[in-house]
């Protein structure tokens, strides 16, 4: 039988997971709004939209303090110190997410009355329901803390990219062959790279996710290309020390 | 001021529970104050006898002229007497301290359970027991038969008295002193009996000290080892080896089963000077005590 | 390096030792399969420990786990308790300290001590830095109180005592108490030290200055320490061993057990043990 000895923490990082989700739900669900709202040119939803972001900012603040706060009162170890910690970065993924959503509803204002290509559109939804998609799994991995599901974040994002990459050069055609302005399809190309930038920003919650599991954390290429490079700088510097090149 | 406050729903009540409880605290501590009175009765008064009768006759020239001849004679001391409990007393520490000391300190540091340490254990409480004019024939079978009366048997008596007291006492010191420091030392690579001598047994010395000199208070009174083993001299005899002795406990004795009223007056300054000699042990040993453990 | 005579006779089988040795120091500890007895009763089983050099190594575990224990077993110190015995070997550079030849009184004055409650001797502060190297034959005046000064400096503790080195020692505060004994420990100049929770009688603040002060003497000393305190052990060691006990089934009584040793870091923030997660997040099982 396990008996916890400290609830006090033990509850507030349920409450914790509590916000993660609301937020990272409300997240998700703005997503789809605004692609809705931008394909319908509902100004009146991209209107609410724009409004309801405050609240979502409103949350990620209470997270950020319940996670200083229990870092400071409670001295979290172990797994209890990862998900703190991952949360914390979680949290400002998921407000940066939000953020390029509401861009995107006012994006749906600047466009109105502008009429979008048919295959500009079906790539939008695509690319709408593969970011909320990519959301959704990096939150179920972070609430059932499954570390291979966080990591396939990482490899389902391929999908978005790609969409992104198809947007990108379907708005150089239309622009090329119809009447497509330049305004519109600079605005159309920035529509295209939030969603992608969503997407990036799912793959790091699911990365923290991972990490909450099992204490992994990915090393980004480049960090680990810095890091080769200091450790030869080091060598060199210290030829008689060849224990410290080695062991890093 | 009221002792009572109503906080919210409920009332804090802070005064005395009064009644019945009180009551027996005050019973109680009225029969401890009388059991003190009483027991104070008894040795107020022997004090009190003491200084009164033995006050009479005291003056320097008792102190130091030698026992009378007759005990019909008015004149006459207890100086030689002085000196034979000194010396007897003095000898008998000499021997028994430094055996008892050792004797503890192999109980307390080496014996742990083991039956020599268990037997010795149990041999020095029995000792403690044992009827003090039991040392008397006992030092008179072995000694005093052989080489006459003299100080140095009733020293031995007075030894034997004294062993199991020491003993058990620096036992219980040494016991005393934290095993903390004992494992500080080891722990510094010092040897078990390096340990024993700079660090246990300064620690344990103050009372080590007073335990012995308790003894030595306990042994300058005692009769009854002393009656067949040091004899009646009425002079002056620094030789521990040669010739009768006499002690202040001897001289109380004999004079006070004399029917002249001059030896009964004797026989009290003999007993105030002894009262006063062991009153001055006891100051002694508490400021040799405090003395060592300032230090600490 | 690793020259080590825990013998009293001088070292020519030692010297060997070290020679054919010399290409790779074994580390500081090795314990291999260590079950410490007290009398038939088995406080700690099978502990398998490797402690390098200048390296600051923490036990920590519940109450009744065996780390303490263990860390007496390194020193020997729990020859002192009758009925103690150990199981397998403990290898002091390559030396077992159980073996034969060895002599305890030597073994601990490679392997110092400092104990859970401060414990100076009832003498000076002089005193009682320099008893140690007076039992270990230093004489002259001059060395000593030159060894006396080193090791209240090395102790961080030189500037408050200097005006008042022959007054007590239990005139200090808890604190100072506790950094005295630190410096008696390093006056014999110990390759390791040994520290049973040093802590567990401070206020925060004179806690402080004896982690700072481990920190500042690990380059010179190889430290153990056993405590209760999680975040000390994260703060100060460089590597964690947790303990666990387990309840023997016939009999009620606890056995401790080794249940991880790792990088200080690895251990608190991803332990490899369920056993461990649990006890740092504070979930016993």
């Amino acid at each position: 039988m396990i008996e916890d000895h400290r609830s006090p923490l033990h509850h507030g990082l349920d409450d914790l997971q509590a916000k993660i989700i609301r937020l990272a739900w409300t997240t998700g669900e703005v997503v789809t709004r605004s692609t809705n709202a931008l394909l319908l040119s509902d100004l009146f939803e991209a209107q609410l939209i724009i409004d309801a972001d405050d609240d979502t900012d409103l949350l990620s603040v209470e997270i950020e303090e319940l996670c200083f706060e229990l870092l400071v009162l409670q001295s979290p170890l172990a797994r209890d110190l990862r998900l703190v910690v991952a949360s914390m970065k979680i949290n400002s993924d998921l407000e940066r997410a939000a953020d390029l959503m509401v861009n995107i509803a006012k994006a749906t204002r600047r466009l109105h009355g502008t009429v979008i290509p048919p295959k500009l559109r079906g790539q939008i939804r695509l690319m709408g329901d593969e970011a909320a998609k990519l959301l959704r799994f990096s939150i179920d991995a972070y609430a059932r803390q499954d570390g291979a599901l966080g990591a396939a974040v990482r490899d389902i994002d391929d999908t978005l990219d790609r969409l992104h990459r198809e947007f990108v050069s379907a708005i150089f055609e239309s622009h090329a062959a119809t009447d497509l302005g330049l305004q519109v399809a600079v605005q159309l190309a920035l529509i295209g790279r939030f969603y992608e930038r969503v997407g990036d920003h799912a793959v790091n919650v699911g990365e923290w996710a991972e990490f909450v599991a099992d204490g992994h954390r990915p090393e980004h290429r480049g960090a680990v290309r810095a890091r080769e490079k200091q450790r030869l700088a080091q060598a060199a510097l210290d030829p008689m020390n060849t224990d410290a090149a080695n062991n890093e | 001021m009221t002792s009572t406050m109503t906080t919210g729903n409920s009332t804090i009540d802070l005064g005395a529970t009064g009644g019945w409880r009180s009551i027996k605290s005050r019973l109680m501590i009225g029969l401890l104050g009388t059991a003190f009175v009483i027991v104070m009765i008894p040795l107020v008064l022997v004090l009190a006898t003491v200084i009164m009768r033995g006050g009479k006759v005291m003056s320097w020239s008792f102190l130091t002229s030698d026992i009378a001849a007759s005990e019909r004679r008015t004149s006459g001391g207890i100086g030689p007497a002085i000196v034979g409990t000194l010396l007897t007393t003095g000898i008998a520490t000499a021997i028994a301290a430094p055996l008892g000391v050792l004797g503890a300190i192999y109980l307390a540091e080496y014996a742990g359970t083991s039956l020599l340490g268990r037997v010795v254990r149990f041999m020095s409480s029995v000792m403690t027991g044992v009827p003090s004019i039991v040392m008397g024939l006992f030092v008179y079978l072995l000694f005093t038969l052989r080489f006459k009366q003299n100080a140095f048997g009733g020293a031995l008596a007075l030894a034997c008295l004294m062993l199991p007291i020491i003993i058990r006492s620096t036992e219980e010191m040494l016991r005393l002193v934290p095993t903390t420091l004992r494992e500080a030392s080891y722990g510094l690579g010092t040897s078990k009996a390096r340990t024993i001598i700079s660090i246990v047994l300064p620690a344990a010395l103050p009372g080590v000290v007073s335990g012995v000199l308790l003894a030595v208070a306990r042994a300058a009174g005692e009769t009854a080892p002393l009656l067949f083993t040091i004899g009646a001299a009425k002079g002056l005899n620094l030789q521990p080896f040669s010739g009768a002795n006499t002690a202040l406990s001897a001289q109380i004795f004999g004079n006070a089963s004399s029917p002249v009223e001059a030896a009964q007056a004797r026989g009290w300054g003999a007993a105030l000077t002894l009262v006063a000699l062991a009153f001055s042990f006891t100051i002694f040993a508490r400021l040799v005590s405090a003395r060592f453990s300032s230090q600490r | 390096m690793s020259f080590v005579d825990l013998t009293n006779q001088t070292a020519s089988q030692s010297a060997s030792y070290a020679d054919s040795h010399a290409a790779v120091s074994p580390p500081v500890f090795e314990l291999r399969d260590l079950s410490v007895f007290y009398s038939a009763f088995r406080a700690v089983r099978d502990v398998n420990i490797t402690i390098e050099r200048n390296q600051i190594t923490a036990f920590i575990g519940p109450s009744g786990c065996g780390k303490t224990t263990v860390l007496r077993s390194l020193n020997r110190m729990n020859d002192l308790i009758e009925g103690a015995r150990v199981d397998g070997d403990v290898l002091y550079h390559g030396i077992d300290i159980y073996g034969p030849d060895v002599s305890p009184t030597v073994v601990r004055r490679h392997i110092g001590m400092v104990f859970q409650k401060p414990n100076p001797f009832p003498k000076s502060i002089f005193e009682n830095v320099a008893f140690g190297p007076r039992v270990n034959g230093v004489k002259k005046k001059a060395d000593l109180e030159a060894i006396v000064e080193r090791s209240l400096q090395g102790a961080a503790l030189w500037d408050e005592v200097k005006d008042r080195l022959h007054t007590s020692g239990l005139g200090l505060s808890g604190g100072q108490q506790q950094r005295l004994c630190i410096a008696r420990a390093i006056a014999v100049e110990p390759e390791v030290i040994l520290m049973d929770e040093p802590c567990s009688a401070l206020d925060p603040i004179a806690t402080a200055r004896v982690e700072e002060l481990m920190q500042e003497i690990k380059s010179s000393y190889t430290i153990v320490i056993v405590t209760h305190n999680m975040q000390q052990a994260a703060r100060t060691s460089d590597r964690t061993a947790f303990f666990t006990a387990e309840i023997n089934p016939d009999s009620d009584r606890r056995t401790g057990i080794l249940v991880e040793f790792d990088d200080t870091k690895k251990v608190f923030s991803n332990p490899s043990d369920e056993r461990t997660e649990n006890y740092v997040t504070g979930r016993f099982g």
